[in-house]
């Protein structure tokens, strides 16, 4: 790969004599990569790897975020603060809830659509491209669409539901029902994409593998779980890897939007505790520790997907 | 143009030496052909040369100066590639001119140039095609295009007919061949084709892990090999090469192999040895005086029309397999007895080290009188 | 592959329930924009008298207006300073060698594994400080480096064929005019792809807006759609869903227009929800 790179500059390497009389141009060549590099480095810098470190910081001080009041060193009382909230616990406990909806529906549910789809070949398009309208639509847009369809009084979702004589309760407003909405809603805006994420691992299985297997006699269930099911397994874990994050992160919107973490806090995952510690009573240094936590949560996800991943998708291609 | 030296080039990639200490002087307006099997280091000096790949020790000049340190874009050298590398984003005639254009000459005066030289190898009516419209033969012409264009020090070709079909190849090479001519090209071209090489070249040199075996006139490598692997290399059907000994006879030395006893050539000495004997020297029936006699089975004929090319088995149990290559489409058929024979002066001799053996009239030549 | 007759037709059962779950509440948004505020709560699917009633209330009553034009400036500026500082970065990655660059390319994977979230306060923060509040320099600046972007294109740049990139070196061009005479031209469809995929990211955000607008000066959309639920949407739903369809038409509209591109590179990049 150093060679696919091979710069002109490293041409003279070994003959340091001949490099005095380059032009100044060359003589430069050196630097120039790092030019390029030079927004990158400095927006990354800035934006992303300063942050985390003074998030750290943040969360051992007391602070307002009011500027004229200095922040106050408090160790990790914070995050002992934090922890024993009862915040804390229903946004830990929701957290695990909506991501473990997520794999049966998120994450699994949509394999065998996929393969369906997929066995289709391109007679499948017109499936493809309705379920992947959902991706493009805003969370906000999706969340108020929702408000409006379930809504009690003059909703569409109650008027039909009357039509066949069910009645349909107050779904966003009962601390019984309400994650269980946002999780169905979240599902509806996330499955098709991860049914095309899946129709990409399909499209790189060789055909011929699989006209090969029937050759030697194989049934359609047969091929399914000695061919498919088994190449598909890197794309899998990709999807559920995807999809964690995507819930912590994403989930978000629809929970500001459709109940504000509300009611009782039934709603609320980590990623709005933050929120709702720093931005809504302004007690930064909780909001910062709440961050490392879930900083913490993400990467032993990603950590255990990663070695899950080595050991199971050596077969990629 | 203008000449060009490489001067003990060397390139390392890691422990292995992909060029080793090459020397290689081509004059100006010279048609320099690099051949040899993959991996010989042929491609890997050519872009060195090209300044496309760093040296790790020795020098390329051109005209004269040192440009080591050069990146490609400083050495005002044209290329043509093995896939043409046409920018597939602009017409013919952006391609042809896109070097102009970034040396920063004007419009008018790059679409002259590009005109010139369009009409030269009479692609006029293509250059507003892009490259994906157009044939291989095409695409092979626009490339040479893009590099007359420039008048650059000298041409580089990397394989350049190696992707094209075996009749546009014929005619490519003849093209290529007046074109240097007519424009005096100094011309460095790389191939492992040795019919290219044959026919192009006014002088071959012959490469092969990472260094020269041996270069010169074509006729003069394929009549005096330097040693076995170029003996091999170039000619085909490739010449037979019988390995085996050379002994004291009741008459004079003797080269024996299979139970095969042969009059040894003039002048090898005894020990191991390789007699080398093109299918070409072979021919059907019983010799006369200065010839040897091959006696055989067929195993198998090929007619190509114009000339037959047959396999033999001769020696003791059929041991050694010859290849002879006869005029006209006349030979026995399969598993017949042939008698073959071969003038003594086309033998070759190599000795063990797989040097050649000077031998008959060369040996005499350079005798001491 | 061919399934049997049974498991086709509960396949097209099971494919076209979906479908028609995606479709209802679009179908439900498009005809409640349509309707007119007497009939908007009035159950009917279709509106008995299209009108565009509430659009124009979203641009007359609510500040609309302001929003879209803060929606399209700052994703078209956003969107064109990711694509520059990605293709500048990415080309160093795949054109020179350099020592560390090894390590920097996976300092650039890993920020593309940090999720916004997990910034923010500190971005936050320094938006205040630097008085960025409620401008579109909030919404642009701390966006312009895309790891993903610099990853993606990196990808393409290595696999660009080596002959091209000699062929130009050849012909005089150095990293800075091959770059953008030779590469560029030639990963068009990489970059329209991604293009696309920045866009719907960018035209959609939803939680970076929520912290640094405050006012129509640099409120977006998304940010629009927030505000007017909270002011009047309960009230007035035909214009909340005016302006829930208005918000989506752009990214529907690139889908429908590239259908096939968007859905492939979308899935090939696979990271964006």
């Amino acid at each position: 790969m150093s060679d696919a790179a091979f710069a002109p500059g490293a041409a003279a390497e070994g003959i340091p004599s001949a490099a005095a009389r380059l032009p100044l141009r060359l003589r430069l060549a050196g630097v120039a990569p790092w030019l390029y590099l030079a927004p990158t480095l400095l927006g990354l810098g800035i934006f992303v790897y300063w942050p985390l470190i003074h998030t750290v910081a943040l969360s051992m001080t007391e602070w307002n975020l009011n500027p004229d009041q200095p922040a106050r060193f408090v160790g990790l009382e914070n995050y002992g603060r934090v922890a024993s909230s009862t915040l804390f616990e229903h946004a830990w406990v929701n957290s695990l809830i909506y991501v473990g909806a997520s794999i049966p529906l998120k994450v699994l549910a949509p394999v065998p659509l996929a393969v369906f789809v997929w066995s289709l070949g391109a007679r499948g398009h017109a499936y493809r491209a309705i379920l992947f309208l959902p991706t493009l639509i805003s969370f906000v847009a999706v969340a108020i669409a929702f408000l409006w369809i379930l809504n009690p009084i003059f909703g569409y979702a109650k008027a039909w539901l009357g039509e066949i004589g069910v009645r349909l309760p107050a779904l966003l407003t009962d601390a019984d029902t309400a994650i269980w909405t946002i999780i169905a809603i979240s599902s509806w805006k996330v499955m098709g994409f991860n049914m095309l994420l899946y129709l990409a691992g399909l499209a790189s299985i060789n055909r011929d593998l699989i006209e090969a297997m029937r050759m030697d006699g194989a049934s359609d269930g047969v091929i399914l779980r000695r061919l498919i099911l088994p190449l598909l397994t890197p794309t899998l874990f990709f999807v559920l890897i995807s999809t964690v994050i995507f819930t912590i992160q994403q989930v978000f919107t629809p929970i500001d939007i459709l109940t504000g973490g509300g009611p009782q806090n039934s709603t609320t995952n980590l990623f709005h505790m933050v929120y709702q510690y720093t931005f809504v009573t302004f007690d930064v240094g909780a909001g910062a520790a709440g961050t490392v936590m879930l900083f913490a949560l993400l990467m032993a996800v990603t950590a255990a997907q990663i070695l899950t991943l080595d050991r199971r998708v050596e077969y990629g291609r | 143009m203008a000449g060009i030296a490489l001067r003990n080039l060397t390139r390392r990639f890691g422990d292995s030496v992909a060029v080793d200490g090459l020397n290689l002087e081509i004059e100006d307006g010279e048609f320099v052909v690099l051949v040899g099997p993959s991996g010989c280091g042929k491609t890997t000096t050519l872009r060195m040369l090209a300044g496309l790949e760093p040296t790790s020790e020795g020098r390329v000049e051109i005209a004269g100066r040192d440009v080591t340190p050069l990146p490609a874009r400083d050495r005002n050298l044209a290329m043509v590639f093995q896939s043409y590398a046409l920018y597939p984003h602009m017409s013919v005639e952006e391609n042809i001119g896109f070097a102009l254009r970034l040396a920063g000459r004007s419009r008018a005066e790059t679409a002259a140039a590009v005109a010139a030289a369009a009409g030269r190898l009479e692609i006029g009516h293509l250059l507003s095609r892009r490259p994906r419209e157009l044939s291989g033969g095409q695409r092979q012409r626009v490339a040479v295009a893009r590099c007359i264009v420039r008048e650059p020090h000298a041409f580089l070709f990397d394989e350049p007919l190696s992707n094209l079909d075996a009749r546009l190849r014929g005619s490519a090479r003849v093209e290529i061949s007046r074109l240097q001519a007519q424009l005096g090209m100094t011309t460095l071209y790389v191939t492992h084709d040795q019919v290219e090489a044959m026919t192009m070249a006014h002088r071959i040199v012959l490469m092969e892990g990472g260094r020269i075996r041996q270069q010169g006139a074509p006729m003069d490598l394929y009549e005096r090999p330097a040693d076995l692997f170029v003996a091999g290399f170039l000619g085909a059907p490739a010449m037979n090469l019988i390995p085996g000994v050379i002994e004291p006879g009741p008459r004079g030395p003797v080269f024996a192999a299979a139970g095969l006893s042969l009059p040894a050539p003039l002048g090898a000495p005894e020990g191991p040895a390789t007699l080398g004997l093109r299918p070409e020297a072979l021919s059907p029936g019983d010799p006369g005086p200065g010839e040897i006699a091959l006696r055989g089975r067929v195993d198998h004929v090929e007619r190509l029309g114009a000339e037959t090319v047959v396999q033999l088995s001769v020696g003791e149990a059929g041991a050694i397999s010859l290849t002879a290559r006869l005029p006209g489409a006349a030979a026995p058929g399969r598993g017949a007895p042939m008698a073959l024979r071969a003038p003594v002066s086309a033998l070759h001799a190599f000795g063990a080290d797989g040097r050649r053996v000077a031998l008959g009239a060369e040996a005499r030549e350079l005798a001491p009188a | 592959m061919e399934l049997s007759r049974s498991w086709r037709v509960i396949g097209h059962l099971v494919l076209l329930t979906c479908c028609l779950a995606v479709a209802a509440p679009v179908a439900v948004v498009l005809a409640t924009a349509l309707k007119s505020p007497s009939e908007v709560f009035q159950p009917s699917l279709w509106p008995s008298a299209p009108t565009f009633d509430n659009f124009a209330t979203l641009f007359g009553k609510a500040r609309f207006a302001d929003y879209l034009w803060n929606s399209v400036a700052t994703t078209v500026l956003r969107v064109s300073g990711q694509l520059v500082i990605a293709l500048l970065a990415a080309w160093a990655f795949a054109r020179f060698a350099f020592r560390g660059r090894d390590t920097l390319f996976a300092m650039v994977l890993g920020a593309m594994m940090i999720p916004h979230l997990l910034t923010m306060i500190p971005v936050y923060i320094l938006m205040a400080r630097l008085g960025w509040f409620d401008t579109w320099a909030a919404l642009i600046i701390p966006n312009l480096a895309m790891p993903f972007a610099v990853f993606l294109l990196r990808q393409h740049m290595l696999a660009f064929p080596r002959d091209l990139l000699d062929a130009a070196e050849m012909d005089g061009a150095g990293p800075w005019r091959a770059l953008w005479r030779v590469v560029v031209p030639n990963l068009a469809p990489a970059l329209s792809a991604l293009t696309i995929i920045l866009f719907v990211e960018c035209w959609n955000e939803y939680f970076w807006p929520l912290l640094v607008t405050e006012t129509e000066a640099s409120r977006t959309l998304q940010m629009g759609l927030r505000e007017f639920l909270e002011s009047d949407g309960y009230s007035d739903f035909g214009a909340m869903m005016a302006g829930v369809a208005l918000a989506s038409v752009p990214a529907v509209a690139l889908f429908l227009i590239l259908q096939r591109r968007v859905m492939d590179t979308f899935v090939a990049s696979g990271l964006k929800g």
